[in-house]
């Protein structure tokens, strides 16, 4: 996260009690935020608290209860004032703030007369979930990620909070600007989420690379479509596919010649299979290449590394094999 | 020379109607563009602010004033000191506005445009925006009635105490 990121999240009269804790931005992986409860930060290595004073401690006792005018502050300060414009994302139940950072909410559901969700209001709940763009996380997969001069079409396999899109981002930036394996390639970012490349009025907040399109806040189908028509993307990058509609829409845009990296969560291989309708990842054989994540020790790490013949061949088998740490300052 | 000088002042004060109602005009149009920037791409108030101050930005002095202050808001909301749109609203655009030709009540009524963004439904925020518009609308209607009047009675009145003011001196 860019320096003096994290402190803008908070209004004006707030920022003070923040200071301390903006100060660990680098640090921080969270902040929950519930009424009536103590703040926590989570950080990679422990949790704190704010004293009411603002100041950081590890005794929760001390903590700082937040309170329903404090979180209410803090949603209309994080929607720019306007509320209204973000009728899309409070239903989705996050919002997504300059830089990448995810600020997901709960409260009390309210349903239209489909039975749909309409929005969420009485917002008590709040998780901050602070972005990191760590450079160099994709060094140790750009090598595998080429194949007789093109991309592999590749899957990322996550647990939440493993880094897939950390990875996702980075593996965009060294595809688009080039590295030691191959030259730059132009590529097309759906950012459903305006997660990858974090962007605010048009600029990304996140580097993505110098010949990367990014089709921000776009549903997958569309975004990917719109892309293959206008951009001419030799990759097209999309995070979190979810079910067998996008395995379709990928088989159908994959037939204009363009190369994919995808992500989407599970815990393994048969874990994907199982989301996609078990024999779908087979059937469409769509991808050349995997890469499952896991979590080691609390820190995120490239679990294993599968080319497609042994991907499909092990499916159904579970596998415990590790290939190692892959986050800087944390090689094995 | 006296009585060039009161007709002149009438004249003067006679455009100053005229004033009022082109800005008031021109403050109804920028909740238009408002409505319209809301409607059609969903954008923030601070997003309405900074792309209606660009386009006024190509248009006469009171445009490029009036854009220049928006585009100030935007840019208040954008920096580090996390100022609530309110104050940014509030205070850049009353103090633009007392440049104007244009009564406390007129400035009044556009600045309740700084306290509409927490709805939650869009719908209702352009109707709240469509009620600080049909206010200024209604205000302007009424000027724009009486103008002519009014303008004729400045400057009217300006001949008439001149002409008294050169008999009384004569």
């Amino acid at each position: 996260m860019k320096n003096g990121q994290l402190i803008k999240i908070f209004p004006q009269d707030k920022r003070k009690f923040w200071e301390s804790t903006a100060l660990l931005e680098e640090e921080i992986e969270e902040l929950r935020l519930r009424t009536g409860k103590p703040a926590i930060i989570k950080s990679r290595s422990n949790e704190l608290y704010p004293d009411d004073n603002g100041e950081l401690t590890t005794d929760i006792g001390k903590a700082h209860c937040v309170d329903g005018a404090e979180l209410e502050a803090i949603l209309r300060h994080i929607c720019n004032y306007s509320i209204y414009a973000f009728e899309d994302e409070l239903r989705q139940g996050f919002i997504t703030v300059p830089g990448g950072h995810r600020i997901g909410i709960a409260g009390q559901v309210v349903l239209g007369e489909d039975g749909r969700i309409k929005t969420i209001k009485h917002i008590s709940y709040m998780n901050i979930r602070v972005s990191h763009q760590i450079r160099g996380v994709a060094d140790k997969v750009m090598q595998r990620l080429y194949k007789n001069g093109r991309l592999k079409n590749t899957l990322i396999i996550s647990p939440p909070g493993c880094g897939k899109t950390t990875l996702l981002r980075d593996m965009i930036r060294q595809i688009s600007d080039g590295n030691i394996y191959h030259k730059g390639m132009c590529v097309g970012l759906v950012d459903e989420r305006s997660e990858i490349a974090g962007e605010y009025m048009g600029v990304p907040q996140n580097e993505v690379g110098i010949r990367t399109d990014v089709l921000d806040a776009c549903p997958k189908s569309e975004g990917m479509l719109l892309l293959l028509r206008s951009m001419a993307p030799q990759v097209i990058a999309v995070d979190e596919l979810g079910d067998i509609k996008d395995l379709e829409n990928l088989h159908m845009a994959m037939s204009c010649g363009s190369s994919f990296v995808a992500t989407m969560h599970g815990e393994n291989l048969e874990d994907a299979d199982r989301r996609f309708g078990r024999g779908r990842l087979l059937k469409y054989e769509l991808f050349e290449l995997f890469i499952v994540l896991d979590r080691k020790d609390g820190v995120p790490r490239i679990k294993r590394i599968y080319e497609k013949e042994e991907a499909y061949a092990s499916l159904g088998r579970r596998d415990n094999d590790t290939f190692g740490y892959c986050w800087p300052g944390n090689m094995v | 020379m006296i009585l060039s000088g009161t007709v002149g002042l009438g004249i003067w004060y006679r455009n100053r109607f005229y004033e009022r109602v082109e800005i008031l005009g021109r403050l109804i149009e920028i909740i238009d563009l408002f409505l319209s920037e809301i409607n059609f791409s969903n954008a923030t108030m601070p997003e309405c602010c900074a792309r209606i101050g660009i386009r006024l930005s190509a248009g006469n002095a009171a445009d490029r004033r009036l854009g220049a202050s928006l585009i100030k808001v935007h840019e208040l909301m954008s920096g580090s000191d996390g100022v609530s749109f309110d104050k940014a609203f509030g205070r850049t655009m009353g103090e633009c506005l007392k440049e104007f030709v244009l009564e406390a009540g007129d400035i009044e009524k556009f600045l309740k445009l700084s306290g509409t963004g927490g709805y939650s439904d869009g719908q209702m925020q352009l109707k709240a925006l469509e009620k600080i518009r049909y206010d200024l609308s209604d205000t302007a209607s009424s000027l724009k009635s009486e103008v002519e009047n009014r303008g004729r009675i400045a400057v009217g009145l300006g001949a008439m105490g001149g002409l008294l003011l050169v008999i009384v001196l004569l």
